[in-house]
């Protein structure tokens, strides 16, 4: 496999500073300029928009410190955050603090790959937000950083979390539906919009240049940043990279494909015919995987079953049955087999705790997370190459073990990005 | 002969007026596909560009016009278009169309003056550029608006060409932003020909900064530092954490490639030379994974080590090397008490055979820390006694557990009876400085243990400060509420009415948690003060 070399990130301030102690050491209650006790980690946030806050209002007694491009956002944020959270603009300030334990990233996604990959250089468990990566190289470069510095990588695809996905998953390997074969996830559409014409000079409070950090150059448009920076290609690459982060997670947990690829990606849809927005309207995407005999489907729009109510999903077909999961992203996830009871002796799985609460355990013990970065890589590929295909309008062929598509050079050229100016990995 | 010749010219006339039509008939296709891109109905535009495929590089230059002068909706049509056709002629099997369209694409790139344009542009001949476009691109590596557009392009074309244009930029740009974006341009590409380009500017640069980024681009292709310089310069703080950095990329690198015991010198080197957390992580991750004979005692002497000791802790639980339970069972011997009960948890967790022989020993052991450390191993009940001694002075590998034990005796003890020892016990624990969790317990406890000895505990904690957390030893907001609640616990137990209703009204008024409050107005209920009296009390 040809690897992605994981660069040194470049210190912002001095980095000889004396080393405080970070999570398990004895000391005070709370020791001056730490929030938290000193049996909690102690957590750095990059991040705070829409699911920024959303962390940090469950997290907030412990991060001591929030950052973000945006001023507009930091003051938003500070209204969920204690009073004496710390507050700054550049990411790297937080990295090279000696007395915060870990750093939550909830960075748009194409921030995901250096901002992690850097974390873990500067010796920071990391929470990551999905999709873990925008591109292949960057996710693969994710997975090494992880073991390479010996950190533990969570990604925020947290319907593996979920009572109900445990109950699923331990039906689906318990082999009630058999042996499934399909999977047909249904979700709506990607929206049409972007008004080209807002190109313009950013607004004082935003640093656009640090928003778009590794990203190529682009002007800027109110139409692009915070939450829109979803429906474009190569930024946060629509539906199927967003929420198939999620549904994708849970299939792959399911059925046992964490370490697999399928052999071909074909994917067609419909453009928008106007405004910015770039992802496909709609969208119709097929992975088909030899080993397991397995084909995952994704619509969008698709059907969804009768008397679900779920905006979104997958029904997963085994020659016993038909299995219906609703949701899958935290919100909500059902099933017919939410009741479900694993009879005595039945293999055992992992039942994880709740997301964060999955992470922090693991952070002490250095265990690997129920979504650590090699799983989210993983699923974040067929989400990748979904896209690609698209793009490139032909079906790939895929080489799991090599992580390289076959025979099509341009494709292999679209894997990795090396980012612009010192944003790289 | 006539007639020869005549049939010469018919077939080149043939072939002309072939050719012509294919022209004529491509030069309507093409001028169709302009007409419907520049159509004002957004429907007609995008079926123009999404069919746009097969007119190929022809259509590139014209679509560039468009996309400048046509105005966002048409001229982003018209991007579309080129996109499309770029991504057709890139389909396998088509390498000839796919030339044609990269040579297109770096005229437009040329002739076109928008600069947004020009990236977007960029980008497309990033994508089916060859050895021909080389040129093209590294003349504009030194651009100011889209340089780092160009860098991105070059960097995705294989071969030695791009290569040699990146290392030739490397030398001779005044710039020291694209000469840092060309070293690591270069240690991405993993090329080894640009080895001595980078070694020799990674000695002769007189921009450090361009210096380090050649010398970490080295590492990437396993060379250390150590290699570069004959002598080691004098470095400043920021230089010496690039210096260990390039090393520690070098180590990985050589263990990559197989080279072992040339990487675990390089670990260990790191790990005498520098202090920072992450770098001693990495080397002894990196001496585990070289399989090195130092990574045990590496890492059972940084057990201690703060931001360093859990990584070493997993690494002795998890390595796989040969060897290491008898190694791990002979530090146990020769150690001191705290690292004896850590290297103890590591063999259980190991599963290692020499448990039950340790076990046997340790519960012998003088030192309390390895005695309650092998009792709670053994699911068994170590004296109160020596719990408390580790609850206050274990390591970080005990004293956690140890203060779990403690407080969970100490909830048992209080119904039993035991209340003065309880409270003793938990005013030794608080006095020793506790974490958050452990603060809760302390003062959960105590509430159910009023007295003067608890009460005057907690007046010396100022409770009612409005910044109680300012002075060591501080109070989390849980913390604090868990110590309000036993002062109230504490004030309704007094044996004065007046006092006891004094210090509740004082709770009630001053407190900002509700459970707090609440519990005070309670309290003062049960002494006979009405809700009515408080509000008059507060001026209501």
């Amino acid at each position: 496999m040809s690897r992605k070399r994981i660069s040194r990130r470049v210190f912002l301030g001095a980095t000889a500073a004396a080393v405080a102690p970070m999570v398990l050491p004895q000391g005070v209650l709370a020791a001056p300029g730490r929030p938290g006790a000193n049996d909690r980690i102690v957590i750095g946030q990059i991040g705070t928009g829409g699911m920024g806050r959303y962390h940090l209002g469950r997290l907030r007694d412990q991060i001591a410190v929030i950052c973000d491009v945006d001023n507009n956002q930091l003051a938003e944020a500070m209204k969920t955050a204690r009073p004496e959270t710390q507050t700054c603009k550049d990411y790297r300030r937080i990295l090279d603090r000696n007395d915060l334990d870990a750093v939550l990233i909830t960075a748009p996604d194409h921030w995901h790959g250096v901002m992690a990959v850097q974390a873990c250089e500067a010796g920071k468990d990391v929470y990551v937000e999905k999709p873990s990566s925008v591109t292949v190289e960057e996710g693969r470069a994710m997975v090494e950083a992880a073991r390479r510095y010996g950190r533990i990588v969570q990604v925020g695809s947290q319907g593996r979390s979920m009572p109900n996905a445990w109950r699923i998953c331990s039906y689906l390997r318990n082999g009630e539906l058999g042996n499934v074969s399909r999977v047909e996830c249904w979700h709506y559409e990607n929206p049409v919009g972007g008004d080209p014409a807002k190109n313009g000079p950013a607004p004082d409070h935003l640093d656009w240049d640090l928003w778009l950090g590794p990203a190529r150059w682009v002007p800027y448009n109110p139409d692009r940043v915070h939450f829109n920076f979803r429906w474009f290609l190569e930024f946060g690459g629509g539906q199927v990279r967003d929420r198939g982060a999620h549904v994708l997670s849970l299939a792959s947990w399911f059925l046992g494909l964490d370490e697999k690829g399928p052999v071909r990606v074909t994917a067609v849809g419909e453009p928008p015919h106007e405004g910015m927005y770039d992802c496909p309207t709609t969208m119709e995407v097929t992975w088909e995987f030899k080993d397991p005999d397995l084909t995952i489907v994704w619509k969008q729009p698709g059907d969804a079953p009768e008397g679900t109510e779920a905006k979104f999903g997958a029904v997963y077909y085994g020659d016993k049955g038909s299995l219906t999961v609703g949701g899958g992203d935290g919100g909500g996830l059902v099933s017919g087999a939410d009741a479900y009871e694993p009879p005595a002796g039945s293999a055992p799985v992992y039942r994880s705790p709740g997301h964060h609460e999955d992470w922090f355990e693991c952070i002490k013990s250095r265990q690997r997370p129920i979504m650590d970065i090699a799983p989210a890589h993983n699923v974040a590929k067929l989400c990748i190459m979904a896209n690609l295909a698209y793009r490139l309008g032909r079906p790939l062929d895929w080489d799991h073990a090599s992580e390289r598509f076959i025979n099509d050079e341009q494709a292999n050229r679209m894997l990795g990005n090396s980012g612009r100016g010192p944003w790289h990995i | 002969m006539r007639n020869t010749q005549r049939r010469v010219y018919t077939k080149c006339f043939l072939m002309t007026a072939c050719a012509l039509a294919c022209w004529t008939a491509q030069a309507a296709e093409l001028n169709d596909l302009l007409a419907r891109i520049a159509d004002p109905s957004a429907d007609v535009r995008a079926e123009a560009w999404k069919s746009a495929g097969p007119l190929g590089a022809p259509a590139i230059v014209p679509l560039a016009r468009l996309a400048e002068t046509g105005g966002s909706a048409v001229g982003g049509a018209a991007l579309h278009a080129i996109g499309v056709i770029t991504a057709h002629a890139g389909r396998p099997g088509a390498q000839e169309e796919r030339n044609a369209v990269a040579q297109a694409l770096a005229e437009a790139v040329q002739t076109t003056t928008d600069e947004q344009l020009r990236r977007e542009l960029l980008h497309y001949l990033g994508l089916a550029a060859s050895d021909a476009e080389v040129p093209v691109l590294a003349g504009l590596l030194e651009d100011p608006a889209v340089g780092e557009d160009a860098r991105i392009a070059l960097e995705r074309i294989p071969g030695e060409t791009a290569t040699r244009a990146l290392m030739d930029a490397l030398r001779s740009s005044s710039s020291e932003a694209v000469q840092l974006r060309m070293a690591e341009a270069l240690a991405r590409r993993q090329a080894p020909e640009a080895i001595p380009a980078l070694t020799e500017l990674a000695q002769t640069s007189e921009n450090r900064r361009v210096g380090f980024a050649c010398l970490n681009a080295l590492g990437a292709f396993g060379v250390p530092p150590h290699r570069v310089f004959a002598r080691r310069p004098s470095f400043t703080p920021e230089e010496r954490v690039l210096y260990v950095q390039a090393a520690l990329e070098a180590a990985y690198r050589l263990r990559e490639q197989g080279h072992n015991d040339e990487a675990a010198e390089i670990y260990q080197s790191v790990a005498a030379y520098s202090n920072e957390p992450e770098h001693l992580s990495e080397s002894i991750l990196g001496l585990e994974a070289a399989n090195s004979e130092g990574f045990a005692a590496q890492a059972l002497g940084y057990l201690f080590h703060p931001g360093v000791s859990a990584t070493a802790f997993r690494a002795l639980v998890e390595s796989r090397q040969e060897g290491l339970n008898d190694k791990l069972a002979r530090a146990w011997e020769q150690s001191e008490a705290p690292r004896k009960a850590a290297v103890l948890q590591i063999l259980q967790q190991r599963n290692a055979e020499s448990v039950p022989r340790l076990l046997e020993a340790a519960r012998a052991d003088d030192a309390p820390e390895v005695r309650v450390t092998a009792g709670l191993l053994a699911d068994e009940t170590p004296p109160f006694e020596d719990v408390l001694i580790v609850a206050r002075t274990g390591s970080e590998w005990t004293r956690p557990r140890a203060l779990d034990v403690a407080f969970e005796r100490i909830a048992a003890m209080i119904p039993a009876g035991k209340t003065e020892a309880a409270r003793s016990a938990c005013l030794e624990l608080l006095g020793s400085g506790l974490s958050e969790k452990h603060a809760v317990a302390a003062f959960a406890a105590l509430e159910q243990l009023p007295g003067e000895a608890t009460t005057a505990h907690l007046d010396s904690l100022g409770l009612w400060q409005p910044q109680p957390s300012a002075a060591p030893p501080a109070l989390t907001p849980a913390g604090l509420e868990a110590a309000q609640c036993a002062y109230v616990a504490c004030a309704a137990a007094e044996t004065n009415p007046d006092a006891a209703k004094e210090r509740l009204f004082h709770a009630a008024e001053n407190s900002s948690f509700p459970r707090v409050t609440n519990l005070a107005v309670e309290k003062l209920a049960a002494l006979g003060v009405s809700r009515k009296a408080l509000a008059q009390r507060q001026g209501f």
